[in-house]
C-alpha cells in the first residue's frame, strides 16, 4: 500500500503540469460497426495517449508546420483506411470517407484529442449464411484496438458469432441475411421449438403451485362420494377414467388462455392470477378432504385450467417473440408442459391406485389435502400482500425431493397393499365416525 | 363396514387426529371458509382494478414522497443564489430521444481545427470523462460557490442518492482531488464539479440534474414518480488514495463484487464468460448514447441462481446509487431481464487484495449496460478506470419524460 501511494507521489513530482492525460501509453482505436441489409457502416474513434503523440502527430502534420489541413486530415484518414481490410465472404470491399473530424494538435499532446473517421461500404448480395472480416492493423506496435458491431436494425439479419484476436485486430463477424427485401420473419428453427417446449417442462418441474393442484384434484380420484363423503373405493376403470378426464381438462382449459394471452387477446395482471392459482389449490384440498363437487371434477379443473393459462402465458411472454415464431413456441411449450405434467401423473397415479384400495388412504388422502391448504393458504397471503412468509419456502423444500417422494409413495402404496383385504377395498373414512367426532368437541 | 381391524385400532389415535382435523374444518367451516376465500378475492380483485394497491405501494416505497424531497432540497439551493448566479445554473429542460457526441475544440484558441475533446450532450446537459479543463459542464462550479451553497448542493445530493450511492460521489471526489492538486491550470477536483438545473424543479413535470466533475457523470432525471440515473459515469485516477489517514480505494466494490462473480463461476461458464481477447476502454462511454453492442459472455440463463444473485447484485452497485424509492423498481427490471443479461469479462482472473483489479467486465442485458474499465495509465494497469451505466431503452429517462 505504501509502496504503492509512494509510486503515486513520485509520478505525481515527475510529470510536467500538462502531462494530465487521459489515456497516456497507447493509441486508442475504437470501432463500431453497424451491419445493414446492403450496406456496412463503421465509426472509429482514434484517441493517441501522451507517450504515443509525436509518432502519431508525424503522419498526419506531414509538413510539420503544427496545423491540421484539410488536405492532411484526408490524406491521413486514406493512410488509416489502407491499413484496415473489409471483407464479406471472402471478397474485398471498398471502403469509403463518410466524415472526419479531427482534434488540434495541443489536445492530442495533452492526450485527449479524439480523431473520428466514419466510413461506408456497400453489402453486396450474397447467400444466407455470410462472414464479415474486419481488420485494423493501423500503427499496431502503439494501438490498442476496440470493435463491436451494433445489434442490427434491419430484422433480416442475425447475428451468428463474433470472434476476435487477442487485441482485437481481428474481428469476424458471422450472420445470416436469408430474406433481405421481403417482410418474411426468419422461419423457426427447431432450437426455438426445442426452447419452448424445455421451458414448458421446466415451468411444470419447477412450478410447484401447478403441481400441487393437479395432485390434490387427483387425491379422491379413485373414489366416489357418497351421501357427502369419501367412501366407496370405484371401480380400478372408473377411476382412471376420472384421472383421464381431469388431466385432460385441465389440460384443454390452460391451452386455450395460454393461446389467447400468448397472443395478446386476454391479458390479466400476473398478481390477481398467481392469487387466484392458490385459491385454486385450496378450493381442491377442501374438496379433498370432502367433496363439494363431486363428480365435476373435469369442470373445475377446466375452470382453474383457465387460469393456470394465464400464469403459463406470463412466462411466454418474455420470451419476446412474434407472428408465426411465436406460434411454434406455444405449441412447444404447451407440448413440454402437457409432457411434464404426464410424467407427474404417470409416477403418482399406479401409488394412488394401489393406496385408495387400502385403509392408509384416507390417512394419506387427508393429510396430504391439509398439506395443499397449508402451502395455498401460505400463498394467498404471499401474493395478496407481496409479502414473505415461511410457507413458501418450506413447500419448496419440500418440492425439492419430489422424485423422492414419490419413490416413497410407491414403496408406501406396495406396503400397505396387504392390509387392503382387511378394510375390503373400502375406504375407512367412515361416516358414523364423522357425524360423531366432530359433535363431541 | 368392517372397522374393527387390528391395523385400524393400534392407529386409531392417528386416524382420529387426521380426520377430527380434516373433517372439522371441513365440515364445521366449509361456509365460512368459502365465504372467507370469496371475500379475500373480492378484495383483492377490488384492490386491482381499482386504485387501492397503486396507492398502497406509492405510500409504501414512496417516489412521491421521494420526488418531492429532491425538489425541496433543489428549490433550496436555488434560494441560496444570486439572480446572476441562477442564471449560471439554471438551463431549459428539452426532452430529446437520444444524446449526442459533442466535440470541444482546445482551449488555446487559433491551433488546428474544432473537433478534439468528447462528452455527451443530451439537451443543454454535457458530461465526459475528460477534466472539465477540456469539456466544461454546464451549470456552477462548486469553487465558486459559498460555503453555505456548497452546502446545500451536498445536502441536495444526499437526498437525492442512497447513502451508498452518496458515499460513492464522495469518494470520486476525493480522488479527482488528489490527483488534481498542485496543478493551477487543470481542472479536475472539488472545486471543478459543477451542478446544473435542467428544467423547474417539480413533483410532476419532468426534468434533470446533473452533477459532475472529471471522473463522474450523474445525470438524474425525475419525472413525477419517477427518477432516473442512467447514464451515469463513475471513475477514478487514482484508484486508491489516502484521506486524513485514511485510505480509501474507489470503486472497491464494484471491483471486488465483479471477481466474486467470476470466481463464482465453474469451468465451462468461465470458458463463456472470458473474453479471448483485450478490452482497453469504455465501449459505450460518453456520446454512445442508445447504441447496443452485440452481447458477448455468459448468459444469465446459462448460471444458477446463486450466481444470478450475485449479478444482480453486483448491478446494484450502479442502480442503488440514487435513493431507494427509485431505485426498487428499476433493480425490478433489471431482475426480470436477468436470464437474457449477459457477463463478460476480459483480464486476469484474481486482483492484489486491497487493491483494485485489471480486470474489464461488460454487464448487458434488456435494460441495463454496465462497463468496469481499468486502463493502463503510465505504465500502472490499476490506477486508472472508467465504468458507466446505461439502459439502453431509458438513458435520460425519455420513457418518463415524454421524448420517447
Amino acid at each position: 500500500m505504501k509502496k504503492f501511494l509512494g509510486i503515486c507521489a513520485s509520478l505525481l513530482l515527475l510529470l510536467p503540469a500538462q502531462a494530465f492525460a487521459h489515456r497516456l501509453d497507447e493509441y486508442l482505436q475504437a470501432t463500431i460497426l453497424t451491419v445493414e441489409s446492403g450496406r456496412v457502416e463503421g465509426s472509429m474513434r482514434l484517441v493517441p495517449g501522451v507517450a504515443v503523440t509525436p509518432a502519431v502527430i508525424a503522419r498526419i502534420d506531414t509538413n510539420g508546420d503544427g496545423v491540421i489541413s484539410d488536405a492532411e486530415q484526408q490524406a491521413y484518414a486514406q493512410s488509416v483506411f489502407r491499413d484496415l481490410s473489409l471483407t464479406v465472404d471472402g471478397q474485398p470491399l471498398a471502403i469509403r470517407l463518410v466524415s472526419a473530424t479531427f482534434p488540434s494538435i495541443d489536445a492530442m499532446v495533452q492526450g485527449s484529442g479524439e480523431i473520428q473517421l466514419s466510413f461506408a461500404a456497400d453489402l453486396p448480395r450474397g447467400g444466407t449464411s455470410r462472414r464479415l472480416v474486419f481488420e485494423n492493423h493501423h500503427q499496431s506496435r502503439i494501438s490498442v484496438y476496440l470493435v463491436n458491431c451494433l445489434v442490427p436494425q434491419d430484422k433480416d439479419i442475425l447475428i451468428a458469432g463474433q470472434s476476435r484476436n487477442e487485441n482485437q485486430s481481428f474481428y469476424q463477424l458471422d450472420f445470416t441475411q436469408g430474406y433481405a427485401g421481403t417482410d418474411r420473419t426468419p422461419t423457426p428453427g427447431l432450437s426455438g421449438f426445442a426452447g419452448a417446449f424445455r421451458l414448458g417442462v421446466r415451468h411444470i418441474a419447477e412450478g410447484t403451485d401447478h403441481l400441487l393442484f393437479l395432485i390434490t384434484l387427483l387425491l379422491p380420484a379413485p373414489l366416489l362420494a357418497i351421501g357427502g363423503y369419501w367412501r366407496r373405493c370405484a371401480p380400478v376403470r372408473r377411476g382412471l377414467m376420472q384421472i383421464f378426464r381431469i388431466v385432460t381438462a385441465f389440460t384443454l382449459g390452460h391451452s386455450l388462455t395460454l393461446a389467447l394471452a400468448a397472443f395478446g387477446l386476454v391479458r390479466l395482471p400476473s398478481r390477481p392470477v398467481e392469487v387466484l392459482i392458490a385459491v385454486s389449490i385450496l378450493i381442491s384440498a377442501v374438496h379433498a378432504i370432502r367433496p363439494i363437487f363431486p363428480g365435476r371434477e373435469a369442470f373445475i379443473a377446466a375452470f382453474f385450467g383457465l387460469i393456470h393459462g394465464l400464469a403459463f402465458a406470463s412466462v411466454l411472454s418474455d420470451l419476446g417473440v412474434s407472428g408465426w415464431y411465436r406460434l411454434v413456441s406455444i405449441l412447444g411449450f404447451n407440448l413440454g408442459i402437457e409432457s411434464m405434467q404426464l410424467v407427474v401423473v404417470g409416477a403418482t397415479l399406479p401409488s394412488l391406485l394401489l393406496l385408495s384400495r387400502t385403509p392408509a388412504y384416507s390417512y394419506f388422502r387427508n393429510c396430504g389435502a391439509l398439506f395443499a391448504a397449508l402451502a395455498s393458504l401460505g400463498w394467498i397471503i404471499e401474493r395478496s400482500f407481496n409479502t414473505r412468509n415461511f410457507i413458501d419456502p418450506f413447500v419448496e423444500n419440500i418440492a425439492r425431493h419430489a422424485s423422492w417422494i414419490a419413490a416413497s409413495l410407491l414403496l408406501l402404496s406396495l406396503v400397505c397393499w396387504p392390509l387392503r383385504s382387511i378394510s375390503g377395498g373400502i375406504d375407512t373414512t367412515d361416516d358414523t365416525q364423522f357425524r360423531t367426532i366432530p359433535e363431541n368437541i | 363396514m368392517t372397522r374393527d381391524s387390528g391395523w385400524t385400532s393400534r392407529y386409531a389415535l392417528l386416524r382420529t387426529a387426521t380426520t377430527w382435523l380434516a373433517e372439522g374444518a371441513v365440515r364445521g367451516y366449509t361456509r365460512g371458509l368459502m365465504a372467507l376465500v370469496g371475500m379475500v378475492a373480492l378484495v383483492l380483485s377490488a384492490a386491482y382494478f381499482g386504485h387501492l394497491v397503486p396507492v398502497v405501494r406509492a405510500v409504501e416505497q414512496s417516489p412521491a414522497t421521494e420526488t418531492h424531497a429532491i425538489v425541496t432540497a433543489t428549490e433550496a439551493f436555488l434560494d441560496t443564489l444570486s439572480a446572476d448566479q441562477r442564471k449560471k445554473v439554471e438551463f431549459p429542460f428539452t426532452p430529446q430521444k437520444t444524446a449526442t457526441l459533442a466535440s470541444f475544440a482546445s482551449d488555446t484558441p487559433g491551433k488546428g481545427p474544432v473537433g478534439g475533446f468528447t462528452g455527451e450532450r443530451y439537451g443543454q446537459a454535457v458530461w465526459s470523462n475528460f477534466p472539465v479543463t477540456d469539456v466544461p459542464r454546464p451549470g456552477l462550479r462548486l469553487g465558486s460557490m459559498s460555503a453555505a451553497q456548497h452546502d446545500a448542493v451536498m445536502h441536495l445530493l444526499q437526498v437525492a442518492l442512497s447513502p451508498k450511492g452518496y458515499q460513492k460521489v464522495l469518494e470520486t471526489m476525493g480522488s479527482d482531488q488528489v490527483h488534481s492538486e498542485g496543478r493551477p491550470n487543470y481542472c479536475a477536483g472539488i472545486a471543478c464539479y459543477t451542478i446544473g438545473i435542467f428544467g423547474t424543479p417539480s413533483d410532476t413535470a419532468p426534468w434533470m440534474l446533473e452533477f459532475g466533475g472529471h471522473h463522474l457523470g450523474l445525470n438524474i432525471t425525475i419525472a413525477g414518480l419517477h427518477g432516473v440515473v442512467t447514464p451515469t459515469l463513475t471513475g477514478a485516477q487514482p484508484s486508491v488514495y489516502t484521506s486524513n489517514g485514511k485510505t480509501v480505494r474507489v470503486l472497491a466494490a464494484e471491483n471486488d463484487k465483479g471477481f466474486a462473480l467470476l470466481n463464482a463461476l465453474d469451468e465451462p461458464q468461465r470458458k463463456q464468460a472470458i473474453l479471448n481477447y483485450r478490452v482497453g476502454d469504455l465501449v459505450l462511454g460518453p456520446g454512445l448514447a442508445g447504441k447496443t453492442i452485440v452481447p458477448e459472455g455468459l448468459k444469465g440463463s446459462a448460471m444458477n441462481e446463486r450466481q444470478r444473485a450475485m449479478m444482480l447484485d453486483l448491478i446494484s452497485e450502479w442502480a442503488s446509487i440514487v435513493n431507494d424509492a427509485y431505485a426498487a423498481p428499476r433493480i425490478a427490471e433489471i431482475k426480470a431481464g436477468l436470464n437474457d443479461t449477459y457477463f463478460a469479462w476480459s483480464g486476469p482472473a484474481s486482483h492484489q487484495p486491497g487493491n483494485n483489479g485489471n480486470s474489464y467486465y461488460r454487464i448487458q442485458g434488456p435494460r441495463v449496460v454496465i462497463e468496469f474499465s481499468p486502463q493502463d495509465t503510465q505504465g500502472d494497469p490499476i490506477l486508472h478506470v472508467h465504468t458507466m451505466y446505461r439502459d439502453p431503452t431509458n438513458d435520460y429517462g425519455i420513457k418518463f419524460t415524454g421524448a420517447q
